[in-house]
């Protein structure tokens, strides 16, 4: 099954800026049952593109433009092949859990266990695991974890603009709402509670029919957790579901903090009003982009920084030397 | 030269020069405060007060209140210790760019003026103080020239230094004219002389005109003398020396930006007459320079300072 | 303009004060050590038995000739001259800053030739073993793999950078600069307190304390055979240096956070000696990977950057958002191999209170040594042997909490009450991996002038270590000694001076 992509970033800065840096990680991983086909990237005023691999395998794109300009757009395309994806068993025996040594685990599975920036544990998240008996797995690792994505699925209501990019996962277990990286972080740190690696995945989700409550247009997140007879398997608490062939993986990470889908600086001093479009469509549909770009939340996308105020920058000048 | 340290460097000496003038123009008016009547010593505090500050309010003026408020009164953007305050801020930024001397020239005069208050001073002879702050200054020039090399560090020292006496100079000169103009409380003889002696100008003039104190002759001297360092033509020449001596490799276009403008200020000192300025011409004449340098400065920091990075790869 | 006092005293040509007499001043008698109490922490000036220490006799000689009107007018004089260099640092509160010099002792610390020798040994070797732990953790992890160190110390640490695996750094050269403290203990040996690998800082008092103490006694400094340390500028210049692919026309820059910073004074004069730019972040940027300073003739390329910030600051792009003290872009340049940074980002994870435990057996596991320079015992909790003993001796121990520093997080076990420790003992049960203990240590104490005469003071040593294409430790460091009487508190924020150190040829 092949998937075009396209992924519309769009700034729009109150007052002209310059010296925008930014990174990109919107580049389709290409492994398993999923390839990377064709991918291109543009920016608008055009800059020179720079890439690299990061730690975790993702491919990330940067640039700089050093004039001033008022508005800001990347452009992304990527064509995706999924291929054959063997079915998952049911379940797994129990003795599954044993499996989780130091002879199975490896560099990549110890950094996926302890605490990150938005996946960690805390007195809300004890809560929550309390109310909903997720507090210890039940049954084999694979059962506790669809138990985990069910839990979390039936516990929250999909409502964007609850939650912003940088909310902590308490303001979502406050409300009991939020979207898919609020469920996703939550999943994540209750499974690495239990001991097992779990993994942030950023990526696109092709919506069919009116079962899936993330949003078409936006970009989508989910969660792999490591079984060791299995390997890495996703799980998408927002949709309930196992992903299959319909999610396309960008990036992993620790957490949204590893893989935004830009992060970028400027210079100046403005407001920026942040547009997202993006379209997922099997390839053989035609591609429509005339009316897709509008102003949507910064949902998925942290804005840039602007400069700071003076006297923040005298305070921090004040750090400690050794 | 990192634009940031020309920046700091510029600023220094503007400071520097600030608290100079101030210095200068409060030891002469203290000094020669006992020598007027009340009203005239009035009228003249005024014209210090608006030459110093831009304040052109007629109240009487309380000789203690005006000094602390022109010396130490660090809420004053402008008294005397606040630009000494700022032109060390400065130095302290640029250390590496200045010589041990000057940074602790500079030092230990603020942190001698540092501590000083009214009352300590005012009992015996307050001119003293700002006698002595004037000499420390004078030196500190001297250590400055003679331990700093005379590269582009020093033009940006030669650039701030001048533009700051231009417009210092410009201010007390166009105060005491404009008066002249009014006739009541225009100035005296004896204002005149004060007027000089404000600008070290006293002996100097002497030499070149006698004693005989004329306002027109005051004018020719204070404008366009070409060997008094503080006129405006002297001025105005380091600053277009300087200006061709600093940014050496920035591109040609931006340098012939601010040479053009270096060439239209000397060409105006140098074709003024004071023949006709006389008759209130002064003033224009005064504010015209004024403006210039302030389109020197401009055109100086979008040239090499705050410039695009992106014009220059 | 007004000389400095000491330039014309007495001492240039005088007459040879080595020729000791035969009546010594004896300490807590004779003055102008009437006050001078010898405890039982190891005294670098006098024997047990009140006799001065070979290496101190002709200080001690001198001593006893000058009144103490005269030591009180050179200390004023020191600390004149602090002062007008504007070696100061600010500290602020409610909104006034006040600016302060650290106090620089007038009795210089001396360090003979045997035991610097063992010093320079035991710091090389230590440096090599840890640069090699940096390359190991950011690359294969052997020794994570090996169990040598545990994994979670190193992932758990906040200045552990993902960022950095994979990333060659030349030479394998991470900490480029190292400061390690090293404390004298009640034997006379030196041991490692810490080492500090980010950014350390003091080595310009160590210079500026040389050249005031020098000419406080300058006959003594003549006849003892004093190492030179000048040429530091100049060997942290070849260090940088020796970072660049090439070696034409290197360009340099230090990277200081700014006027405020309390160690400004430091990173100016750094860069005056070496005659390398002082940039802030705002003077640079990025473009196309290459980083430039903005001057008033253009952009000019950077090749090296001597970074006096912490990682944390570099660049808001990879790491902290809001910091405006770096530079958008600079990681990415460092990555494509355009700049060199020292000392390498991500070398604070090697120099935390866990690793510090765990350095003499890095020392054994890379290079098959025995550690030349012993660290201070410490016990780590996260081992269950060590954790009982822990909890049987609290009132004997020092407890610290593993990624705290500046005295958060810490029972000082003699002076806790009992009350204290039994909530202490509860929080290390419940977390023993984030604790370490350790025994209190006793600091050597050192001859000070305090006002009234010569008393005795605690101090420590820190030496530092330059690490490039090879190492080197100019013959010299900081002494800092804590001012207040019996302290041991050393900070030059919580009043402590420095002195200083005299390493002898013999």
């Amino acid at each position: 099954m092949f998937y075009s992509i396209r992924h519309i970033t769009q700034f729009r800065y109150s007052a002209p800026v310059r010296e925008s840096v930014m990174e990109i990680r919107m580049q389709p991983r290409s492994e398993g049952p999923q390839t990377l086909r064709s991918f291109q990237i543009s920016t608008n005023p055009r800059a020179q593109l720079y890439a690299y691999t990061d730690h975790l395998g993702n491919a990330v794109y940067h640039f700089n433009l050093l004039r001033e300009h008022e508005e800001l757009r990347i452009d992304a395309q990527a064509v995706v092949e999924i291929g054959l994806i063997s079915p998952l068993p049911e379940r797994l025996d129990d003795l599954e859990w044993g499996r989780y040594n130091n002879f199975n685990l490896h560099d990549d599975h110890f950094d996926m266990m302890g605490a990150s920036k938005f996946a960690r544990m805390s007195p809300e998240l004890a809560a929550f695991m309390r109310i909903a008996e997720l507090e210890k797995p039940q049954g084999d690792p694979l059962t506790a974890l669809v138990k985990l994505m069910r839990g979390i699925y039936d516990s929250f209501e999909y409502e964007s603009g609850i939650t912003e990019v940088h909310s902590p996962i308490e303001h979502a277990l406050g409300e009991r709402r939020g979207v898919c990286q609020d469920f996703a972080h939550i999943m994540i740190a209750i499974a690495r509670s239990w001991g097992i690696p779990t993994r942030y995945v950023s990526g696109y989700l092709y919506h069919k029919g009116a079962r899936d409550r993330s949003r078409a247009d936006a970009t989508h997140a989910w969660v792999e957790a490591w079984l060791p007879s299995l390997g890495w398997v996703g799980f998408d608490p927002t949709n309930n579901i196992m992903p299959r062939e319909r999610h396309v993986r960008a990036a992993v990470g620790r957490d949204y903090a590893d893989v935004p889908p830009t992060r970028g600086t400027f210079k100046g001093v403005a407001d920026s009003e942040l547009s997202i479009a993006v379209s997922l469509e099997p390839t053989a549909a035609p591609v429509r982009h005339e009316d897709f770009l509008k102003v949507a939340r910064p949902m998925s996308s942290a804005t840039p920084t602007y400069s700071m105020p003076e006297r923040l920058y005298h305070h921090q000048q004040q750090q400690q030397q050794q | 030269m990192l634009s940031r340290v020309a920046d700091s460097l510029y600023w220094m000496a503007r400071y520097i020069e600030r608290a100079e003038h101030t210095a200068r123009v409060l030891a002469v008016k203290l000094e020669s405060m006992v020598e007027q009547t009340p009203e005239d010593a009035n009228a003249s505090w005024a014209r210090v007060i608006e030459a110093l500050t831009g304040d052109t309010k007629p109240a009487p003026h309380d000789a203690f209140a005006t000094t602390r408020r022109l010396a130490f009164d660090r809420e004053n953007d402008g008294a005397l210790i606040t630009s000494l305050a700022l032109a060390r801020d400065n130095a302290r930024q640029v250390r590496e760019a200045l010589s041990n001397e000057v940074w602790e020239y500079l030092n230990r005069l603020y942190l001698r003026l540092s501590p000083v208050t009214m009352d300590s001073i005012w009992v015996h002879s307050p001119a003293r103080l700002f006698r002595e702050a004037l000499e420390e200054m004078h030196a500190l020039e001297g250590v400055t020239y003679s331990t700093l090399s005379h590269g582009e560090g020093w033009y940006f020292l030669e650039l701030g230094r001048h533009i700051e006496r231009v417009q210092l100079m410009g201010r007390l000169l166009d105060v005491h004219f404009r008066a002249a103009q009014d006739g009541t409380t225009g100035p005296k003889y004896f204002d005149w002389l004060v007027l000089l002696k404000f600008c070290s100008a006293w002996e100097p003039y002497t030499k070149r005109y006698t004693a005989s104190i004329r306002p027109q002759k005051i004018a020719e001297f204070l404008l366009f003398d070409t060997e008094f360092p503080h006129s405006i033509c002297f001025s105005v020449d380091r600053v277009t020396e300087a200006l061709a001596r600093v940014a050496p490799g920035a591109p040609p276009a931006r340098r012939a930006a601010v040479e053009r403008l270096a060439g239209r200020l000397k060409a105006a000192v140098d074709f003024g007459q004071v023949d006709d300025l006389m008759s209130g011409g002064v003033a224009g004449f005064l504010a015209d320079i004024t403006r210039q340098c302030e389109k020197i400065h401009e055109t100086l920091y979008a040239s090499y300072i705050t410039y695009g990075a992106e014009t220059v790869l | 303009m007004q000389q400095e006092a000491f330039a014309n005293t007495e001492d240039f040509g005088g007459p040879d004060i080595v020729a000791v007499s035969g009546n010594n001043a004896r300490p807590g008698i004779d003055p102008p050590y009437a006050r001078y109490e010898l405890g039982k922490p190891y005294d670098e000036m006098f024997a047990p038995d009140g006799r001065p220490r070979l290496p101190y006799a002709a200080l001690d000689a001198r001593l006893s000739t000058l009144s103490l009107e005269e030591l009180n007018r050179r200390q004023q004089a020191c600390e004149q001259s602090f002062l007008h260099q504007g070696i100061t640092f600010t500290v602020y509160s409610d909104n006034q800053a006040t600016e302060r010099i650290i106090p620089t002792d007038l009795l210089p610390r001396i360090v003979t030739a045997k035991e610097w020798d063992r010093i320079e040994r035991g710091l090389t070797q230590r440096i090599l073993a840890l640069n090699l732990f940096l390359r190991d953790i950011y690359s294969d992890g052997r020794v994570l793999k090996d169990g040598v160190v545990p994994r979670t110390m190193i992932y758990g640490s906040k200045h552990y950078r993902r960022e950095m695996r994979g990333l060659p750094v030349p030479h394998g050269a991470y900490v480029n600069i190292c400061g390690s403290d090293l404390v004298r203990n009640e034997a006379g040996d030196f041991v490692v307190l810490e080492d500090n690998l980010r950014v350390p800082s003091g080595v310009s008092y160590m210079l500026a304390n040389r050249d005031v103490v020098r000419r406080a006694f300058p006959a003594v400094f003549r006849t003892m055979g004093v190492r030179p340390i000048e040429h530091y500028p100049l060997e942290l210049l070849a260090t940088l240096r020796s970072l660049a692919p090439f070696h034409e026309d290197v360009s340099i820059a230090i990277l200081t956070p700014g006027v405020f910073n309390s160690a400004y004074f430091e990173h100016a004069f750094l860069a005056r000696q070496m005659g390398v730019e002082l940039v802030e972040g705002r003077d640079l940027l990025v473009n196309d990977n290459v980083v430039y300073t903005r001057t008033t003739s253009g952009l000019k390329r950077i090749d090296v950057i001597y970074r006096r910030i912490d990682d944390d600051f570099v660049d808001p792009l990879i790491f902290r958002e809001d910091s405006s003290l770096g530079v958008p872009g600079l990681f990415n340049a460092y990555r494509a191999g355009n700049v060199m940074i020292a000392n390498a980002l991500g070398t604070g994870v090697a120099d935390d209170k866990a690793v510090y435990a765990y350095v003499p057996r890095l020392i054994r596991y890379y290079l098959a040594e025995e550690p030349i320079l012993e660290n201070v015992e410490t016990f780590l909790c996260r081992e269950e042997k060590s954790l009982k003993h822990v909890l049987a001796n609290l009132d004997k121990l020092v407890v610290k909490a593993v990624g705290e520093s500046g005295g958060y997080g810490m029972l000082v076990g003699p002076h806790a009450s009992q009350a204290e420790r039994e909530d202490f003992a509860r929080k290390l049960k419940a977390d023993p991996d984030n604790y370490i203990a350790q025994p209190t240590i006793q600091l050597s104490t050192a001859p000070t002038f305090v006002g009234g005469g010569v008393e005795a003071r605690h101090v420590d040593l820190r030496p530092f270590i330059l690490h490039g294409s090879e190492t080197k430790i100019v013959p010299g460091a900081l002494t800092r000694v804590a001012l207040k009487r019996g302290s041991l508190v050393v900070n030059s924020s919580q009043g402590g001076g420095s002195k200083d150190t005299w390493v002898l040829n013999q």
